[in-house]
Parts: structure tokens; C-alpha cells; sequence
């Protein structure tokens, strides 16, 4: 087995980060000062900060500048491969590569070419590239070109993948600022009457006449007795009339939230997303939904359609402003790709005891502690000093610098932060996952009541890397556990069963990019079969989502499989129990609710831990690992064949990686799963014997998400 | 939205369904499975109005995201049964063919009819050479297949 990691990602952390000026880095953040706190948005997270619209035209600071010792000298007319930029005193120029790295400086991709290393081809044996099938449908994706499965996207169709894993390219960006700086949207709506509301309530089709006819009603009771009561307003009314109160808390709310959605409308309208001919007024109708949905995905706000503070606030700021947001999101994922980071702060708030700094810390080899540091920030500040981007407006001015096709060469060459000393290429990584509070009492009643199990600890993943004794984290993040799921049996009935997550040591044998989930032979046809544009008409297909390889795989873009490790005289055996850590495209999932056993992550952060992970531990490129599923099935008169070719584009690591399960605090009742299927309450089932469930590895990510 | 570009009636279909999901979707926690579906939905059907940047033309669609290389798709059935090879719009004409494509330009989702013989869909993949027998299927040897309901 090889022990070298694979081409690419020695190229994304090479450069001598423990050799390069630290003084320049001082100055910067020093620089920078508290502006930079918050600059570093992580990628899949809402951004609950409001940026009121006056904010964009506020004076500001002249611009930063590259310290001299990070300034390399402008090179006319190098090849496109050996090109970076830096802007210089507001002026761009072109340098090389080769001196950047000379430096100390990483030079950072931002072609649209680039994918995280774990999706990208590798260096296989004997030197023959192993291409990962998915890598091209990737690129497809992040470029507005295609769907997933590859084909041309229609006329004015747009991909939103970041919450999937797949942040917009940066000429997709580009495309985003230049319509933006055109059209003026900031100026159609008014930031304040958004600001005004903490949500605007929606409903159904069938709920929603009802609801504002009963709000009409309420407003025509309240205005009686306002001029009955001769108040000049509501507010005065309920201060003269303690009874109308609570109607008149609950009227003003809803005015506002009524301003709130027209405000809405206008800025869907004026961005593209909503077409006016297709929506009524007022009404949170398919086509208002929908673009509410495009412009959340668009904005990485988790509210899924519904209408909450972190949508509101994002509909507030002017257009460029998430441009410039979303610029960010990008930006940090390039960087921290192209130096082979993956902390991100994520555990520096952590209030578990880590040393005399609070926290969690490590020991140097200067004998003092340094905190765990987030890179992502620094990573993001550093690479948007070299491109010279503050504002919206230098973002714009950037943008129109560069045409499309420059984005096919594009680098920037910047001063990241340097690596941790615990860095290296075979770092003594490993993997814990805290289950939280645990329930393995059934939670209905005998009439199917839900009993209240509450967590007040929630499942958390943590990446650590031992260095002088101790266990250092480097990255916690939100993850999921198993819980009681229902489930179909062999004799085609619905069952509750317990599916829970596998407690104890395991290891990481194996990464896999754009894995495949092969469905049991009991999951539902039903999920089998959708329709979609084929070339250019809409037909009947097999359904790819959930079994991928995609970012509607039920294995998310990555996996790393959890299996058992048993030694023995013929060396270790490794056996799959169906757990995995992977990412996910069911982001809101992460927010509480349970998986079939496996640990989900955002897309985004799987990807970046992944990719970490092959960068800093030997491993061996396997490459894509071929399967022939192939099952025919009949629907409505038609047959369907579903083929798997592969199960996904393998790494094994070697050694693997230990993960541990912690078992968590278990609550309630009962100390022990209860195995098999268990009768949902109320329901009555043909026989009495109930069947025996699948324990295959497959079997665990039945259902719409493992 | 411009007129013209929503994705059809699935994707209306399915947006229906959420709607009605949706309910209270506002004090909702855990979405329906029609919510996550509207999900999976929505990232992928995201109609945008179409404004050609003042300094070029509109972005070119072009089939796969990887010149280059080809790959040959052969598709075996028997001549006799005058199977017709549907992708999309496009009749590729009877099998046994050959199909010539971009490799790692994505698979394609293949219908193919023959008279006497229920429609199949199946799937070819570009990421290499492949040669997929296909096999027909009439009214009786169906009742065989998952999912039939004589089965």
C-alpha cells in the first residue's frame, strides 16, 4: 500500500507553512482587529447577522493593502498554470506560482475546475489516473451547467447546492454580482418592514384563506372598538382597554408580518426568483414557495420555505451584500481546502476544561499552551486581503476584471495562516462520537400518544489528533444518532423498530466519495420511480436520488464506513455494520431528529473532513469499486430497471482510523434497545406474528435517509 | 421567474404537495416526508430569470461537463422484436445499437419500447465501454417482477 497521499492533495498542502513570516500575519490581524471576528461564515450554517442596508453606503476604512514581505513582483505573460493574482495598493497584478510558493505563500484555486480532494481523480498505481465518475458531474453542478445526472440544465436554470455540498463556482458567482450591480434591488424594498417581524406565519393552501379571513375578522372587531373607544390607535386602544390587549398584540404582529411578505415579494420579484404573472398577491402559493426555496438555498439559509428571522434577514440585505456573503462561504472552503485545514473554530466556545486557556488547547513545542486554533477565519481574511475584496463593491470590481473564461486559469496567491504544529502528513487522527442523551424506551402510548423523551444533550462528532499524550479536538460538530424509525417488513406492513447507532470502538477502514446505498429488497417501490427531464421531455425514470452516487444520495457526497476491527492469526478482520459518518442532503436533520443508526454531517463538512482526513493519514487510493447491481421491478404498467455500476470511489486508510461511539446518557426507562419490530399502537396487522427484521448493512439506511 | 422556465408538471406537482405539507409549516420542527422530498426537489429545480451579462453572451449549454474522449454504449436485444431505443425525445433507432457519447458526460435514462412488450427503462453510464443486454418483458412474464400486483 501506498503510503504517500495522492497527488493532488500533496499539492494543496505543501509550501512550508512552519517556515513562513509570522510577523506579516501579526501585522494583518492586528490590522484587522475585531473586524475580522466575524468574517468567516462556516459554510453550511445560517447566517442569523443582519446587515441593515445602510451599512453598504457607510464610510469606511481606506483599503487594506499585502504587507511588502507578501508582495511578489508583477509577472506579464507567464502560462496560465504558472499564473497567480495579488492586488497591490488597489491595483491587480499577475505573478507566479513558483515565487509565491518560494514565498511561503499557498496559492489558492479559483478556477472552475476546482472540487474538494476527495471528489477529485488520483494518482493510482503505476501512475494511471483513477478517475472518480462523479468528479465531472461535480464540476457540472457547481457551474450551472448540468443536473446531476450530467445533462444541460434548461434556459435560466440555476443549481443552489450549497446547503448540498456543491458551493456555486465562481463564475457562477460572477454571474450573481454583475446581475445584481445591474438591476438594483436594494432600492425595490424596504429593509426595515422586514426587519420588523421575527417571521411571517404561512400556511397550506387549504388553511391559509381561513386564517386571513379570521385576521380580517379581527381587524374589523379591534377597528370598532377602537373608534368606540375614541383611542387614536391599537396600541392606545389596548392601554385604555385591557380586554383588547392580547387581540391587538396578536393584530399588530400580524400587520407587520403582512408588510414583512410584501416587502417579500417585491425582492423575490425583483431578483429573478419569482414570477409575478404565476403568483397572487398575498398568497404563499406554489410559485411564492418555491422562490422562497431558491432564494434560501441560494442564500444557505436552513429554513426550508418557511419564513423565519434568518430568511427575513437575508431578504433585508441588499442583494450584493449575500453576494458577498456567499463570496465568503466560498472563499473559506478554497482556502482551507488548499491548506489542508479543517478547523474552523468550531470547538473554541466549547466549554469542556482544556487547560489554563479555556478551552481546548495543546501543548507546543515551546513548552506553552496554544489554544486549537480556527483557521477558517484568518484562512478567509487572508485570501480576501490578496484579491483586494472588502466590499460588495470591490467584489463587483473584481468580477468585472476577470471575464468567464478567466476563471479557467484563476489563483490567488495569499498568506494563510501556518499550520499547527501537530500538522503533518500522518497525523495520529481519530474520531469520536458522543450519542448525547439517549431514549431506548418506545415513545407511544398505548393509543400512539408520543411521550415526551427530551435531550438536553444533543449528538455531537469530534475530530481529534493526539499529539504530546494528549487528545486534542480539533472539530465538533452536530451529528446524528439512530432512533426508533418505522419501517416496512417482509410481509409488507409498517412496524416501529429501534435502529440504533453501533456503541464502541470501530475503526475507518474506508472513505468513499459519491458512495452508493443499495436499497433492500423491502424498501418501497413507490420511492423507486420519478418523473424527470430527459432530453428535453418529461418522462418516467428509475430514481437515482437516494441510492446515489449524488448529493441526494442517502450516503451524502462522502462516507467513511464504520466497521469492526477483530485480529486475529490471519491479521485483522474488518466487519461493516451498515454505520457510517457521512454527509447528508437532509441538512435540517441535523437540528434534532434521528437516522437510522449512521452520524450525518452537513455535505459541506463531510467534504472538508474527508478531505482532511486523506490529506494527513496514509492511505491508498482504491478507486472506484465495481458492484453490477442490477433489480427490475414493475410500475403502472411499465418495467424499470435500477443499475448500480459502482459502489462508490474508495480510499483505504491504512492505518485506519479508531472512532469510538460513546454510549451517551441513557434516559428512561429501559437500559437496553429493544431488538426486532415493534406493532405501531392502533393499528391492526394481518397475523400476529410479527417478522423478523433485516440486520443486513444495507438495511440500516432504510427509509428516505440513513 | 420568466415564463417558460419552471421544470413541468412534476415539479408543480411536487411543490403542490409540499404546500399542502407545509400546513403550519411555520411552527413545524421535523418536516413531512413531502417537505424533504420538496427538499431534494428544490435544489434542483431552481428557475432563475435569464439576464445576459452586459460583457458577454448567455452561459452555453453544453452536453456533459467533459470534453474529449468517447465511449461506446452497445445495447443488445433481440433484432426480431423491433425494440425501439428511446433517450428523451430522441429515437435512437432498434436495437442492437451502438451509442457514441462523451465519457463521463453523465448517464442516460434509455425507454425502450417493442410491440408486444411492456416499455423498459433502464440506464447506460459514460464512465466506460459497456454492452447491456436487454431483456423484454410481455404481460405474463412481468406478473413475475417486484411490484406487480398478481405477484
Amino acid at each position: 500500500m501506498s503510503a504517500d497521499p495522492p497527488r493532488s492533495i500533496r499539492g494543496s498542502t505543501q509550501g512550508g507553512r512552519l517556515a513562513r513570516i509570522v510577523p506579516a500575519m501579526l501585522l494583518m490581524v492586528a490590522t484587522l482587529g475585531c473586524g475580522s471576528k466575524s468574517s468567516a461564515p462556516p459554510a453550511v450554517v445560517q447566517d442569523r447577522q443582519a446587515v441593515p442596508a445602510s451599512t453598504a453606503s457607510a464610510p469606511r476604512p481606506q483599503h487594506l493593502t499585502l504587507p511588502a514581505a507578501d508582495v511578489l513582483p508583477a509577472v506579464p505573460d507567464l502560462p496560465a498554470e504558472q499564473r497567480a493574482v495579488q492586488v497591490v495598493g488597489g491595483a491587480e497584478r499577475t505573478v507566479a506560482v513558483g515565487a509565491a510558493h518560494a514565498r511561503g505563500l499557498t496559492v489558492v484555486d479559483l478556477t472552475d475546475a476546482w472540487v474538494p480532494s476527495v471528489i477529485d481523480d488520483h494518482a493510482g498505481p503505476k501512475g494511471a489516473t483513477l478517475v472518480n465518475p462523479y468528479h465531472a458531474i461535480y464540476l457540472g453542478l457547481a457551474a450551472d451547467r448540468t443536473d446531476g445526472d450530467g445533462q444541460p440544465l434548461a434556459a435560466g436554470e440555476r443549481n443552489y447546492l450549497e446547503l448540498y455540498g456543491i458551493p456555486p463556482s465562481l463564475s457562477v458567482l460572477r454571474r450573481r454580482f454583475l446581475e445584481d450591480a445591474r438591476r438594483d434591488c436594494a432600492a425595490s424594498f424596504d429593509p426595515e418592514k422586514l426587519l420588523a417581524a421575527d417571521e411571517v406565519r404561512t400556511w397550506g393552501a387549504s388553511t391559509e384563506a381561513k386564517e386571513l379571513a379570521k385576521q380580517a375578522a379581527r381587524g374589523t372587531r379591534l377597528e370598532a372598538a377602537r373608534l368606540a373607544a375614541g383611542a387614536a390607535t391599537l396600541e392606545a386602544l389596548a392601554a385604555v382597554d385591557s380586554r383588547t390587549a392580547k387581540d391587538v398584540k396578536e393584530r399588530l404582529r400580524f400587520l407587520a408580518e403582512r408588510a414583512a411578505f410584501a416587502e417579500a415579494e417585491k425582492r423575490l420579484v425583483c431578483e429573478g426568483l419569482l414570477d409575478p404573472t404565476k403568483h397572487k398577491s398575498g398568497s404563499y402559493d406554489t410559485a411564492m414557495r418555491t422562490a422562497m426555496l431558491s432564494f434560501q438555498q441560494k442564500q444557505a439559509v436552513m429554513d426550508q420555505a418557511d419564513i423565519k428571522r434568518g430568511t427575513l434577514e437575508a431578504l433585508a440585505r441588499p442583494p450584493l451584500e449575500n453576494d458577498l456573503l456567499a463570496l465568503r462561504r466560498v472563499l473559506t472552503e478554497r482556502a482551507m481546502h488548499a491548506a489542508g485545514f479543517v478547523e474552523d473554530g468550531s470547538v473554541s466556545d466549547d466549554d469542556r476544561p482544556g487547560g489554563a486557556l479555556g478551552g481546548p488547547s495543546y501543548l507546543g513545542a515551546d513548552g506553552t499552551r496554544h489554544r486549537v486554533p480556527d483557521l477558517a477565519t484568518p484562512s478567509l481574511d487572508a485570501v480576501l486581503l490578496a484579491l483586494g475584496i472588502e466590499t460588495p463593491g470591490d467584489a463587483v470590481a473584481f468580477f468585472r476584471r476577470h471575464a468567464r473564461a478567466d476563471f479557467a486559469w484563476l489563483k490567488v496567491a495569499a498568506r494563510l495562516p501556518p499550520a499547527p504544529e501537530y500538522h503533518g502528513p500522518a497525523m495520529d487522527l481519530s474520531a469520536e462520537i458522543d450519542r448525547g442523551d439517549v431514549w431506548y424506551d418506545f415513545p407511544f402510548d398505548a393509543k400512539g400518544q408520543r411521550l415526551p423523551q427530551p435531550r438536553e444533550r444533543f449528538p455531537t462528532f469530534t475530530l481529534f489528533v493526539k499529539w504530546r499524550g494528549e487528545k486534542v479536538p480539533l472539530v465538533r460538530w452536530r451529528t446524528t444518532v439512530g432512533g426508533w424509525r418505522v419501517e416496512l417488513a417482509s410481509d409488507g406492513q409498517e412496524y416501529y423498530r429501534y435502529k440504533g447507532s453501533d456503541i464502541g470502538p470501530r475503526v475507518w477502514h474506508h472513505i468513499v466519495a459519491a458512495p452508493v446505498w443499495i436499497p433492500p429488497s423491502s424498501s418501497p417501490l413507490a420511492s423507486f420511480v420519478k418523473e424527470k427531464r430527459v432530453n428535453g421531455i418529461y418522462a418516467r425514470v428509475t430514481n437515482y436520488d437516494e441510492t446515489g452516487p449524488g448529493y441526494l444520495s442517502a450516503y451524502g457526497l462522502a462516507a467513511a464506513i464504520h466497521e469492526e476491527m477483530r485480529r486475529g492469526p490471519d491479521g485483522p478482520k474488518f466487519f461493516d455494520n451498515g454505520i457510517r459518518t457521512h454527509g447528508s442532503f437532509d441538512y435540517l436533520s441535523l437540528r434534532g431528529r434521528f437516522s437510522h443508526g449512521c452520524h450525518r454531517l452537513y455535505n459541506q463538512q463531510a467534504m472538508r473532513l474527508f478531505s482532511f482526513v486523506l490529506g494527513h493519514r496514509k492511505m491508498r487510493v482504491v478507486g472506484s469499486i465495481p458492484l453490477g447491481f442490477r433489480r427490475t421491478f414493475y410500475s403502472q404498467g411499465e418495467v424499470f430497471e435500477m443499475r448500480l455500476p459502482s459502489r462508490g470511489f474508495y480510499y483505504e486508510l491504512d492505518p485506519p482510523l479508531p472512532v469510538e461511539v460513546l454510549e451517551g446518557t441513557v434516559k428512561g426507562t429501559l437500559q437496553k434497545p429493544i431488538a426486532g419490530y415493534v406493532p405501531k399502537p392502533g393499528v391492526k396487522y394481518a397475523s400476529s406474528k410479527i417478522p423478523t427484521a433485516s440486520t443486513s448493512p444495507d438495511s440500516r439506511a432504510g427509509g428516505d435517509a440513513p | 421567474m420568466t415564463p417558460g422556465k419552471t421544470r413541468g408538471g412534476f415539479f408543480s406537482a411536487m411543490m403542490t404537495a409540499f404546500v399542502i405539507a407545509a400546513g403550519c409549516g411555520a411552527a413545524s420542527r421535523s418536516p413531512t416526508p413531502a417537505a424533504r422530498e420538496a427538499q431534494r426537489e428544490g435544489a434542483r429545480a431552481a428557475p432563475a430569470s435569464e439576464l445576459p451579462l452586459p460583457d458577454e453572451a448567455p452561459e452555453p449549454v453544453v452536453s456533459g461537463s467533459v470534453a474529449g474522449p468517447q465511449v461506446t454504449l452497445k445495447l443488445l436485444a433481440d433484432a426480431n422484436r423491433k425494440a425501439h431505443v428511446f433517450w428523451g425525445r430522441k429515437d435512437l433507432g432498434l436495437a442492437p445499437l451502438e451509442i457514441r457519447r462523451p465519457r463521463g458526460s453523465g448517464p442516460l435514462d434509455l425507454l425502450v419500447v417493442a410491440p408486444g412488450f411492456l416499455p423498459l427503462h433502464t440506464r447506460v453510464f459514460t464512465d466506460h465501454d459497456e454492452t447491456l443486454s436487454v431483456r423484454l418483458y410481455d404481460e405474463e412474464a412481468a406478473g413475475s417482477l417486484l411490484g406487480h400486483p398478481i405477484r
